[in-house]
């Protein structure tokens, strides 16, 4: 496959997780936000909407991560995930893990491809 | 960083000394002269001879009767506590009144629910006091909302109390790790109570920073909305295929956001996770992840608006074939 078929098939991951990320905030970050007990653990908001991330990120931790980063004085940057769990269903969390997935993933493997293209390793 | 002693009483200095388990520290007046009394809620320097900025300081507890609220705040809090509700303070003052645009953030609400049960607890602390000293019938009661109210601060709001906690050098805990001693100390009142007067720049430039940040996130996301639709429209009024400009420019944003996004996370993540920083460390290290997410961001909207005409150019002719 060429380079640009294969960055093509990322952003159209990318533009799926968009529109996830859209359902995602409104269906169950929107709930967490009026929820008194979730309301103030969902992290740091550095740009408006950025919550959403701190939600679908805490939702797709390994519990070691969750351990590591709340005895970190750093921890209110993110989410914090048991608040989180007690308050969704299966639902949110395979809307919130595809989103963050899906958006991470392609990502990492557009940041992967492009350095390979510009070595000169696929074309 | 000077040492002030503030004493509710007035009395013989080596009185207030023996009191504070320093015996034979000198003390120095306001004009910087050593004294042998200490009038009742007047700040004094405590060991070496106090240099300009440390007047300074002093001055500015002089003016508008801060002094005397300090000392009692010190007394029912610990001098620790004080100085470290006073960054937070600032802390809030600077997120409360700056967040212009992204109005009401999660953030803003939290720090305000802060201060509210920060400020029940110490009414609490001080209805009890008032009423150990008095020995009013009253005295269990307000023990036990005190307790509650503590209670409340330890369960909501853990991570604003570990920031505050994290600077106490108190080993036998403070009113805000142990609600025990805030009771000890509200109990036994005590006479004098030093006070460390430490920079304060620390954990107000982590809140600077944070503002900073939510209103350039939001302020770069339309700046830079903006100057793609203006590319659009450059290319409408050239009488170019404006569609294709416009999917080049709708596709390389979403793809770029997405790159900065993830870089900023994972960054954030892997800093607060893998590394000892605090505070101090995440403004710092936060730059570096700001130039690596603009990286990202960069790289991925030249490599996606390159190959993107190609990929219009496939879907117009798949969908002209059908």
């Amino acid at each position: 496959m060429t380079f640009s078929s294969l960055l093509g098939i990322c952003v159209l991951f990318i533009l799926i997780g968009w529109f996830l990320f859209i359902l995602f905030g409104q269906i169950t970050v929107r709930k967490l936000r009026k929820n008194p007990e979730t309301r103030d653990q969902l992290g740091l908001e550095l740009a408006s909407g950025w919550d959403i991330f701190n939600v679908a990120g805490a939702m797709c931790r390994p519990r070691w991560l969750s351990d590591r980063l709340r005895r970190s004085p750093l921890a209110f940057t993110a989410a914090d995930e048991r608040p989180i769990y007690e308050n969704t269903n299966w639902f949110d969390r395979l809307l919130g893990r595809t989103m963050f997935t899906m958006m991470m993933g392609a990502v990492l493997a557009m940041m992967i491809l492009i350095p390979l293209h510009f070595t000169g390793l696929i074309d | 960083m000077p040492e002030i002693l503030l004493s509710a009483t007035s009395s013989d200095a080596r009185m207030i000394l023996n009191q504070c388990g320093s015996t034979n520290a000198p003390l120095f007046g306001r004009d910087c002269l050593p004294t042998s009394n200490v009038q009742a809620y007047n700040p004094y320097f405590l060991g070496k001879e106090p240099s300009l900025v440390d007047q300074t300081i002093v001055g500015e507890l002089m003016a508008g009767n801060a002094s005397r609220k300090l000392t009692e705040l010190s007394q029912c809090f610990g001098a620790d506590q004080v100085n470290d509700l006073a960054e937070f303070r600032e802390y809030v003052a600077a997120m409360g009144i700056g967040s212009i645009g992204t109005t009401a953030s999660v953030y803003t609400d939290r720090t305000n629910s802060f201060v509210k049960a920060l400020d029940r607890y110490q009414k609490a602390l001080l209805s009890f006091r008032d009423a150990s000293r008095s020995g009013s019938p009253l005295m269990v009661a307000k023990r036990t909302e005190a307790q509650r109210a503590f209670n409340h601060l330890q369960a909501q709001f853990q991570s604003e109390m570990k920031i505050i906690n994290s600077r106490s050098r108190s080993r036998r805990g403070t009113p805000l790790t142990r609600s025990e001693r805030a009771l000890n100390i509200a109990r036994s009142s005590r006479n004098a109570d030093k006070l460390y007067v430490a920079n304060q720049a620390q954990a107000h430039s982590l809140i600077r920073f944070t503002r900073h940040a939510k209103v350039l996130g939001n302020g770069l996301a339309v700046i830079d909305f903006g100057s793609r639709i203006g590319k659009v429209h450059t290319s409408y009024l050239a009488g170019d295929n404006w569609h294709r400009e416009m999917f080049t420019q709708s596709l390389s944003f979403a793809t770029s956001a997405a790159a900065s996004i993830a870089a900023v996370k994972g960054g954030l993540i892997l800093l607060a996770a893998f590394t000892p920083a605090g505070l101090v460390g995440l403004v710092i290290a936060g730059s570096a992840i700001a130039v690596g997410a603009a990286g990202a961001a960069v790289v991925a909207n030249y490599a996606v608006e390159k190959h993107s005409n190609s990929w219009y150019d496939d879907i117009m002719g798949w969908l002209a074939s059908l």
